[in-house]
């Protein structure tokens, strides 16, 4: 990592360790840390891209409650349980790294040692937890209070980043991908937490019919959805545009990734306002 | 330590007559503080004439000398034998060409097709604010000029472009837009208009995905990705 200087010698020891698998041999003293983080942050977005897709499926299943439960009890398989508790990587790597670059490029914080530190810690702690509440299952929690309290950190941080930037000259798509990104950084965290917390708050089609009737919850799943289709979108569309340059090819592919998020909001949407 | 080193350099050469492609093993017994732009001239002298490379200064201030040494994009000019090994951990150093432009003969590029990216961004004043009446001197304050003049100190080696993420598709590249944002701080810029649609442009700042790697390889020593945050701050 460059300036290396406040790294301790524990944390170049462990890199040291990390730095003996092949690709990151390659690329870490040529390129740099931030280099292959960059790129994981890009694999951990597609991961997440079509995770979601999948997700949005498996809840119109909804519609077909009895169809749906047996769905899920046969995703209680522990393979599929452990499979499901591995998303809390890329949701949690994607998430703080999200988080950091917002911190770097809007807010001028530097102190990437600090910061890559934390998010390790953090990051550890939440894969930990998380992996927790999968073997236990009997958590409990007023859904009411967690969304409430959710929701006022997702919208003061999303106030933040929309003052920051908004009379800025960047394009608005970039903004508002800047400013989704910082509503859903407690909201995607909090709710990985809070489905799994027991079995019946995320598996159960009664306990998540009865939640839906709340317009509390359809409005903060609304909400929601809008805003990661919109993120989401947004960057399959920048990493695309990354690759080809304007012209007809990238406006085909803008289609097809509107087309795709479109679909997807016509079903999430479609199912909050029937349930 | 050893003064000298047993190497070995894995070269990419390339003919353009007969477009042929192939990767040449040298063996060089090395002094540890011959520089590489010594070891290919070393080659030349003693083992094959043919061997393309490219420098002028040698002495880190043209940018032309840019390579990849075990991928890391680096100036020949400036990477001693025995630095290459304690850096890399190596004896054997795999060298390519920079991949920003392409190659006209073994490890020399078309630096003037790279250099098109940088005068896509006017690295100079477009409209210059006049002198003011009581001296024939624009003056700059200390305060104001410490907070871009590492960025001017920049000598357009393209070794960050080769590093970067995304400036091998359109982007214009690290340097490039990092020249625009220093006319967009220099204080004698008025043409604020242009320099901003290129700032925000679809070849502009938004390829850049803070990835560091520019920071991390800049023999100059530039945190660019500093300078292209602030690009994304927009605070001009
Ligand atoms: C939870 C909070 C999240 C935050 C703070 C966040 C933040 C960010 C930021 C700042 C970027 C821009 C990176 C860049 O331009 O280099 C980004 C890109 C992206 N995000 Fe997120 N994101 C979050 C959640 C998600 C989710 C849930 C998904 C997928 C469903 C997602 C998918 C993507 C994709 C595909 C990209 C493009 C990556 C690239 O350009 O390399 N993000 N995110
Ligand atoms: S910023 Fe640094 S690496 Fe990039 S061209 Fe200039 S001197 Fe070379
Ligand atoms: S910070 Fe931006 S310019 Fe620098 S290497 Fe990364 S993507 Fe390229
Ligand atoms: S020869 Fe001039 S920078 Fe290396």
């Amino acid at each position: 990592m460059e300036n290396a200087v406040k790294i301790t010698r524990t944390e170049s020891y462990i890199i040291s360790l990390i730095q003996k698998i092949p690709i990151l041999s390659y690329y870490a003293p040529s390129r740099g840390w931030s280099f292959l983080i960059s790129w994981g942050h890009r694999l951990a977005g597609l991961t997440l891209v079509g995770y979601m897709f999948a997700h949005i499926y498996t809840l119109s299943l909804l519609f077909h409650p009895a169809t749906f439960d047996a769905d899920m009890r046969l995703l209680d398989h522990f393979v599929f349980s452990f499979l499901e508790w591995c998303v809390a990587i890329p949701v949690i790597f994607h998430s703080l790294n999200g988080g950091r670059l917002i911190l770097y490029e809007l807010f001028r914080v530097r102190a990437e040692e600090i910061v890559i530190r934390s998010m390790v810690i953090l990051g550890l702690l939440y894969i930990f937890i998380v992996g927790f509440f999968f073997i236990e299952k009997t958590q409990q929690i007023s859904v009411t209070l967690f969304w409430s309290i959710t929701v006022t950190v997702s919208l003061i941080a999303f106030l933040i980043v929309l003052f920051k930037i908004w009379m800025t000259g960047n394009s608005i798509l970039w903004k508002l991908q800047r400013i989704t990104g910082s509503f859903m950084f407690p909201m995607l965290i909090g709710h990985m937490l809070v489905m799994h917390m027991n079995y019946l708050t995320g598996h159960d089609s009664k306990t998540i019919l009865l939640r839906m009737e709340s317009p509390f919850i359809k409005g903060v799943d609304f909400v929601f959805i809008i805003f990661l289709l919109f993120h989401a979108g947004y960057g399959v569309f920048s990493i695309i545009a990354d690759y080809i340059k304007p012209g007809p090819v990238l406006k085909s592919l803008t289609i097809l990734v509107i087309i795709a998020m479109a679909v997807s909001a016509y079903f999430g949407i479609r199912l909050i306002v029937a349930l | 330590m050893p003064d000298t080193y047993n190497i070995t350099l894995e070269i990419s050469r390339y003919d353009p007559e007969s477009h042929l492609s192939w990767v040449q093993t040298y063996q060089v017994e090395a002094g540890g503080i011959l520089r590489f732009v010594d070891v290919f001239r070393k080659i030349n002298d003693e083992q094959d004439p043919t061997l393309a490379w490219a420098s002028s200064c040698e002495h880190a201030q043209c940018g032309s000398c840019g390579i990849m040494v075990n991928g890391k994009p680096l100036l020949a000019c400036e990477l001693l034998v025995r630095e290459a090994v304690d850096q890399f951990n190596t004896h054997t150093f795999r060298i390519k060409p920079i991949t920003i432009a392409p190659v006209l003969r073994d490890l020399v590029v078309d630096l003037e097709k790279a250099y098109d990216r940088v005068h896509a961004a006017k690295p100079y004043l477009m409209k210059p604010a006049p002198a003011p009446p009581e001296g024939d001197e624009y003056r700059i304050s200390p305060e104001t000029l410490e907070t871009y003049v590492e960025a001017t100190q920049c000598i357009n080696c393209f070794c960050c472009a080769t590093a970067c993420i995304s400036s091998h598709h359109h982007f214009l590249g690290p340097n490039a837009m990092m020249s625009n944002i220093v006319r967009l701080m220099d204080p004698r810029e008025t043409e604020k208009k242009e320099r901003m649609d290129l700032l925000y442009g679809e070849s502009g700042v938004y390829r850049c995905h803070t990835a560091r790697a520019c920071s991390f390889v800049c023999p100059k020593e530039i945190d660019i990705s500093h300078f292209l945050a602030l690009g994304k701050e927009g605070k001009f």
